[in-house]
C-alpha cells in the first residue's frame, strides 16, 4: 500500500467535509467550508494524485474548478453513476446539482482561483429545513436521496428536478447518513436518534429499524455515513457500540440482524464506504467474490476491511490531525481517498495482491441477478407497473407505430424498466421570452423611468449552457477565464429610447422607485420598444397601455376598449359605501368609430371639457377633417363606440347615444348609479356602477339585457375589480384582482368562474396546450387567461402548486381538475376552438396517468348516448359535454371527428388498450352511419 | 445562493481624461429569471477619509433579466469636482460598482483609481488648486476587490406566496 497526502488539495486549510471520486476516475470533488462561513466545492484532477510524473509536470492542471455558490458549509457531495451530475448539500439547507458547462471555466469574479472547467448548477433543490448532511444517488440515477438535521430523508426525482418523490418521516433525530441498496429495493439512513432505518423504495414505507447496537451511542459525530455493500448483502453502519467500544455494525440484508461488527477504532466511526467494485482474488481456483469497505473515525484513523477476511487489511493511525469526514474509492484503480476536518486529504493506493481484482460490470450484474433475480434489478419508478403489459390487438400495434413516427414526443412506453435519462435542454430550445434571439442584437436598450433614471435591458449573451456529456478530457493549456480588464471599445451597442418605463421594483421593499402605482405590473419592456404613441397622457402610462395605443394607430381596430380607466383605489371608496371607484372626468377622451364600408369611413371622436368657454364638447373628425360637434350637459367620463353609435357617459350619470352623424338617438338614459367601469362590444354595452352592480344593454334593440346584477360578492376580501369585458354574444365578464374571471349566466342568473389563475393545476405549465402568443378575438378564454396572468406575473399560485408537486399523483389530479375547468369554461364562453384545444389537453393528461374511468366517461360523452353502453334513461341533454357537441357543430365540426383525433393518444398507455379498441369500434360505426 | 453573478467587468476607455465618463462593460449571469429589476450604481469615493465625499455617479435599473448570461455598458458622468476635497484631488482613490436586488446590495466591486497630471511639469510641481482638466484617470482594472453579501432573493416558499397585485 502506498500513502500520499497531496498538500495541494486544500481549501486554503479550511475543513474538508466530503470527497467523492468521479465514476470515470479522472477527477474528484472535495467540499467544505469556504470563506466567511460559506461553502466551497473544488474539483481536482486525479492524474497528479495517481502519478508522480503528472504531479511534477506544471502543465497538468490540479484544480479544475471551484464552486462557491453554497452559502453554508458543504457537508456532502456525490457523483451520479453516469458521472454527468454532481450533487452537493450544505448548511444552507440547499441541495445543488451540477453539470459540466460548455462556456468554459468560470472562476468567481475577482478571485484568484484558476478554473479549467466550468460547472454550473442545473438545479437547486429546496426542501430541507435544516443543514443537509448526506446524500446518495439511486443505482440508476433515477432518484437522489438527501438527509438533513430536519429529521427527514427526501427522495428527489432526478428526471424532474424539484419534484420530491417521497418524504421519509420517522427519524426523531438529525439524519446524518443515507445510502441506497445497489439493487434498488431499499434505502438506509442513520440518525442521531440512535437508529438505522431501512425504507422500501416500492412504497417508501419503513422496512425495519435497527436500534439495539446504537443504544449507547451519543451524538458526537458530525456525520454518520453508512454504506451498502455492492453485492447488496450488507449495510455497514457508522458509529455503533459493542461492549462499550465503538464499532461499525454489519447488518445482514436477509433478516436485518446485526451479529457482526468491525471493531478496533478508538473513537466513533464517522463514515463507512464500500468500494463499488466486487473483488476477487487473482489467480485462485475458486474465485469467491468479496467487497472492500473503508472506515473513517474520529480517532483520526482509517481502516480498510475485506469481507473475506476477519482482520482488517490495513489500519492507518493518526492519518490526520482531526476527525475523518468522508471516504471515496476509485472505481477501477484500487485507490481510496479520505478527507478530514483538518483540511487535508489522503490517498491510499493498493496493489492487486493486497486488494484483489475487480470483477467486470457484466460479472457483477450476473452475480446480482443470481442473488436477487433479474426482475429485481429493473429500476422502479412510481406509478409503473411491475410487469410489462402485452399488446393484445395488432390494430394497436400499428397505431402505436404511427404515433411514434408522427411525433417523438409521447413518453417512452412505460413498464419497460429503462430509467429515463435526465432531461436536457434541447439544442434548439427557444430563447427565454423577452430576449433578443440569436446574433444581430448586440445591443442594450435604454429607457427612462418616470423619475429620470435610466432602465437598461441588457444584451442577452447566452442561456446557461450545459454540456450533456462531460468533455473528454481537459487540456492544461486552455485559456484562463477572464479577469477584469481594460477594453478599448464597447462590444455592446446602446440603443436609447425616449419611452418612459416603470422599473420593476417592488414598492414595499424599496423607496427608490417613484413610479406611480399602476394596477398591473408592466409587462417586460419587449413591448416598450413600440413606436411613440399618441398623446402624452397615454405615454406616461404603463407600457401596457402603450401597446394598446400603438395598436390602435397602426391597425384598423375592432371596437377595442381605449386605454383603461384610471386605477381603482379600493380602500378609500369602501368607506363611503362604494365598492369600485367611480370614473373621474378626464381632460380629454378619445374613441374611434371604425369604418363600415366605403361610404362610411373611420371617424375619430374626442371629448373635451373645460375648454375655451368652459363647455363640454364632443368633436368628431374624419382624419384631420372636422365632421361635427356637439355640446354635452356635463363632462364626459367615458367614451365608446359600438354598432355605428357613439356612446358617451357623462359625469351627471347619464348615457348619451349618438348616431354616426351626431344625432341623438335616444334621450339620455340615467345610469343605475355612479359609473365605475364601462365596456362595449358588438351591439352590447356594459356598465359597472360603484356599488358593483352590472347592467348591460343591447343598443341596437334599445333593450336591457342584464339588470343591475350585483357583483359585490365577487369583490369580497379586498379583491378589486380590474377589468370588465363582454363576450361576443354580449354576456358580461368581470376580472377580479384575485386572478379570477367571472361570466354572468343569464339562465343561471349568477356568476360563473371561468378563469382561475390560482387554480392549483394552473401553475403546472406542462399540462397547458400550446397557446397562441397573442390571443385572437375568437379565443375568449385565452384573452381572459392573458388578462389574469398579467395580474399576477410573479407568483401564479406557486404555493399550492408546490405542495401538489410533492405528490405526483396529487399533481396529476390537480392538473386534470384544472383542465376540466378549462373545458367547462370554454363551453360557457362559447369558444369552440378552445373547447377542442383544452379537451385534447385533458385527454392527454388523463391518458398519461392512465385514468381509465374518467377517459371512458369523456369518450362516451363525446360519442353520445346512442352509441355508448350507458343506459338511455339517463338524461344526457343536461350534461355539459353535450353543450360542447353543439358548440362543435356550430363550426361545422362533428363531435366524433374530435374524438377521432384524440383517440390515438390512448395508445401511449398500454393499460388503456381495451378502452381504445372499444371506443374505436363504436367510432367506426358512427363514421359508417354518417357516410351512409 | 445568489441568483446573479458578475462574470466580467471590462473597463472601457481607460485610462481617460478626468472629465470623460466612466464606462463599465458588465457581464453577469442569472441562474433564474428575475421578476424584478437589478439596480446598479457607480459610486466615486471622493476622499478616503470619510464617506461624506462619496458621490453616486449614476444609478440604472437593469431588466428584465431572464435566465442566462447578459451584458450591458454602464456609463456614468465624471465626478463633481466641487465635492472633492482639494487635498484628495490627486492620487489614489476608489470607484465602486454595486448591484442591488430588491433594494439589498449583494455585490460590490471596488477598483483603485489613480488621478494624476499627464504633463510631466505639472506632475513634478502640482499647482495648489487642482486643474482637473489636465488630469488623467487610471483605473486599476486588473485587481478588482469583490465583496459579496448574502441577501433575501425572494424564493417563493410553499405557503407564503407573495401577494402583490
Amino acid at each position: 500500500m502506498k500513502l500520499l497526502k497531496p498538500s495541494w488539495v486544500s481549501h486554503e486549510k479550511r475543513s474538508l467535509f466530503c470527497v467523492d471520486i468521479h465514476p470515470d476516475g479522472t477527477r474528484f470533488a472535495t467540499g467544505g467550508q469556504g470563506q466567511d462561513r460559506t461553502g466551497t466545492i473544488a474539483l481536482w484532477n486525479m492524474a497528479p494524485v495517481e502519478s508522480e510524473r503528472a504531479e511534477r509536470d506544471s502543465s497538468v492542471p490540479r484544480q479544475l474548478c471551484r464552486m462557491d455558490d453554497h452559502l453554508g458549509c458543504v457537508n456532502c457531495l456525490r457523483w451520479s453513476a453516469s458521472g454527468r451530475h454532481l450533487a452537493s448539500g450544505g448548511d444552507d439547507k440547499l441541495v445543488m446539482v451540477w453539470q459540466h458547462s460548455k462556456t468554459g471555466g468560470s472562476a468567481p469574479f475577482g478571485s484568484r482561483q484558476v478554473a479549467v472547467e466550468g460547472w454550473r448548477a442545473v438545479a437547486t433543490l429546496r426542501g430541507h429545513d435544516g443543514d443537509v448532511i448526506d446524500l446518495a444517488w439511486s443505482p440508476q440515477d433515477a432518484f437522489l436521496a438527501t438527509c438533513s438535521v430536519d429529521n427527514l430523508v427526501l427522495v428527489w426525482d432526478a428526471a424532474r428536478w424539484g419534484d420530491i418523490v417521497a418524504r421519509l418521516k420517522g427519524h426523531t433525530g438529525l439524519v446524518k447518513g443515507v445510502d441506497w441498496d445497489p439493487i434498488g429495493k431499499y434505502l438506509c439512513s442513520q440518525s442521531d436518534d440512535r437508529t438505522l432505518r431501512v425504507w422500501r423504495t416500492a412504497d417508501w414505507a419503513p422496512e425495519t429499524e435497527v436500534t439495539e447496537p446504537f443504544r449507547q451511542t451519543g451524538g458526537t459525530t458530525a456525520v454518520l455515513r453508512c454504506s451498502w455493500s455492492p453485492d447488496g448483502k450488507y449495510i455497514v453502519s457508522a458509529h455503533a457500540m459493542n461492549n462499550g467500544g465503538p464499532t461499525a455494525l454489519i447488518i445482514d440484508r436477509g433478516d436485518w440482524t446485526a451479529d457482526m461488527d468491525f471493531v478496533g477504532h478508538k473513537k466513533a466511526i464517522t463514515c463507512a464506504r464500500f468500494s463499488s467494485a466486487m473483488l476477487q482474488r487473482p489467480g485462485e481456483g475458486r474465485r469467491a467474490p468479496y467487497c472492500a469497505c473503508a472506515l473513517g473515525s474520529r480517532d483520526h484513523g482509517v481502516s480498510v476491511w475485506l469481507t473475506c477476511r476477519k482482520r482488517p487489511l490495513v489500519v492507518v493511525h493518526e492519518l490526520f490531525d482531526d476527525s475523518v469526514m468522508d471516504l471515496s474509492w476509485h472505481p477501477g484503480r484500487r485507490l481510496l481517498i479520505a478527507c478530514s476536518k483538518d483540511g487535508t486529504v489522503a490517498a491510499m493506493s493498493f496493489t492487486v495482491e493486497e486488494l484483489g481484482e475487480a470483477m467486470s460490470t457484466d460479472e457483477r450484474t450476473a452475480l446480482r441477478e443470481k442473488l436477487y433475480g433479474r426482475a429485481a434489478l429493473l429500476s422502479r419508478r412510481p406509478g409503473q407497473q411491475a410487469a410489462p403489459q402485452l399488446i393484445e390487438s395488432p390494430l394497436l400495434l400499428s397505431v402505436r407505430e404511427q404515433a411514434e413516427k408522427q411525433s417523438p414526443r409521447p413518453a417512452a412506453p412505460p413498464g419497460q424498466g429503462i430509467s429515463q435519462p435526465p432531461r436536457q435542454p434541447a439544442a434548439g430550445e427557444p430563447a427565454p421570452p423577452g430576449t433578443p434571439s440569436g446574433g444581430g442584437a448586440r445591443k442594450q436598450i435604454e429607457c427612462r423611468t418616470p423619475d429620470g433614471k435610466r432602465r437598461i435591458t441588457p444584451m442577452f449573451v447566452s442561456s446557461q449552457e450545459v454540456t450533456p456529456d462531460l468533455a473528454s478530457r481537459f487540456s492544461g493549456s486552455e485559456e484562463l477565464p477572464f479577469t477584469s480588464s481594460t477594453g478599448a471599445a464597447a462590444t455592446v451597442e446602446v440603443e436609447r429610447l425616449d419611452t418612459v418605463v416603470t422599473p420593476q421594483v417592488s414598492e414595499s421593499r424599496s423607496q427608490l422607485s417613484a413610479a406611480p402605482a399602476v394596477e398591473a405590473t408592466p409587462p417586460p419592456p419587449a413591448a416598450v420598444a413600440a413606436p411613440e404613441a399618441a398623446s402624452i397622457a397615454v405615454k406616461r402610462r404603463a407600457s401596457t397601455d402603450l401597446r394598446v395605443a400603438s395598436k390602435r394607430i397602426h391597425t384598423s381596430p375592432p371596437p377595442a376598449p381605449p386605454p383603461a380607466p384610471p386605477p381603482a383605489v379600493s380602500a378609500t371608496y369602501t368607506a363611503s359605501g362604494a365598492i369600485v371607484a367611480p370614473l373621474a372626468a378626464a381632460g380629454r377622451l378619445t374613441a374611434v368609430l371604425p369604418a363600415a364600408g366605403p361610404e362610411l369611413p373611420e371617424l375619430q371622436l374626442e371629448a373635451e371639457h373645460g375648454g375655451a368657454a368652459g363647455l363640454h364638447v364632443l368633436t368628431c373628425r374624419q382624419g384631420t377633417e372636422f365632421r361635427w360637434r356637439t355640446v354635452l350637459s356635463s363632462p364626459a367620463v367615458a367614451l365608446r363606440c359600438c354598432e355605428e353609435r357613439c356612446l358617451a357617459w357623462t359625469a351627471d350619470g347619464s348615457l348619451i347615444c349618438l348616431s354616426r352623424a351626431g344625432r341623438l338617438l335616444l334621450p339620455p338614459l340615467a345610469m343605475p348609479g355612479p359609473v365605475a367601469r364601462v365596456a362595449a362590444r358588438g351591439r352590447h354595452v356594459l356598465v359597472v356602477t360603484c356599488a358593483a352592480e352590472v347592467s348591460t344593454w343591447d343598443v341596437r334593440a334599445a333593450a336591457a339585457r342584464v339588470r343591475r346584477e350585483p357583483a359585490a360578492q365577487l369583490l369580497r376580501g379586498g379583491a378589486r375589480l380590474t377589468g370588465c369585458t363582454l363576450t361576443e354574444d354580449g354576456r358580461p365578464v368581470l376580472v377580479v384582482s384575485t386572478g379570477r374571471a367571472y361570466l354572468y349566466s343569464e339562465t343561471m342568473a349568477g356568476w360563473q368562474l371561468v378563469t382561475d389563475g390560482r387554480a392549483p393545476g394552473a401553475a403546472l405549465s406542462e399540462v397547458q396546450p400550446q397557446l397562441p402568443a397573442a390571443p385572437a378575438s375568437g379565443q375568449a378564454l385565452a384573452v381572459l387567461m392573458a388578462q389574469v396572468r398579467r395580474l399576477r406575473p410573479a407568483a401564479p399560485a406557486a404555493a399550492p402548486a408546490l405542495a401538489a408537486a410533492a405528490d405526483p399523483q396529487l399533481a396529476a389530479d390537480a392538473a386534470a381538475a384544472f383542465l376540466d375547468s378549462q373545458v367547462a369554461a370554454a363551453v360557457a364562453l362559447g369558444s369552440p376552438g378552445e373547447y377542442s384545444l383544452w379537451l385534447a389537453a385533458l385527454f392527454r393528461q388523463l391518458a398519461s396517468c392512465g385514468d381509465e374511468p374518467r377517459l371512458r366517461d369523456l369518450c362516451e360523452r363525446l360519442l353520445g348516448p346512442a352509441h355508448s353502453g350507458a343506459s338511455l334513461s339517463a338524461s344526457p341533454t343536461a350534461e355539459l359535454g353535450l353543450d360542447g357537441r353543439t358548440l362543435l357543430k356550430e363550426v361545422g365540426k362533428e363531435y366524433w371527428t374530435l374524438l377521432k383525433e384524440l383517440l390515438p393518444l390512448l395508445v401511449s398507455h398500454l393499460s388503456l388498450q381495451r378502452l381504445y379498441t372499444e371506443i374505436k369500434d363504436q367510432l367506426d360505426c358512427v363514421e359508417l352511419a354518417d357516410s351512409i | 445562493m445568489a441568483k446573479v453573478h458578475i462574470t466580467n467587468v471590462s473597463l472601457l476607455d481607460n485610462p481617460a481624461p478626468y472629465f470623460s465618463p466612466f464606462k463599465f462593460e458588465i457581464t453577469f449571469e442569472a441562474i433564474e429569471p428575475l421578476p424584478e429589476d437589478l439596480e446598479w450604481k457607480i459610486i466615486y469615493v471622493g476622499s478616503a477619509e470619510s464617506e461624506e465625499h462619496d458621490q453616486v455617479l449614476d444609478t440604472v435599473f437593469v431588466g428584465p433579466v431572464p435566465e442566462g448570461r447578459h451584458m450591458f455598458v454602464f456609463d456614468a458622468p465624471h465626478p463633481d469636482t466641487a465635492r472633492i476635497p482639494v487635498q484628495d484631488a490627486l492620487g489614489v482613490t476608489v470607484v465602486l460598482l454595486t448591484c442591488s436586488y430588491r433594494a439589498q446590495e449583494f455585490v460590490r466591486v471596488g477598483y483603485y483609481v489613480n488621478n494624476d497630471y499627464t504633463d510631466p511639469e505639472l506632475k513634478e510641481n502640482p499647482p495648489e488648486m487642482p486643474q482637473f482638466d489636465k488630469m488623467q484617470r487610471n483605473i486599476l482594472a486588473s485587481s478588482p476587490r469583490v465583496t459579496r453579501f448574502k441577501i433575501e432573493w425572494g424564493d417563493v416558499k410553499p405557503g407564503q406566496a407573495s401577494d402583490r397585485p
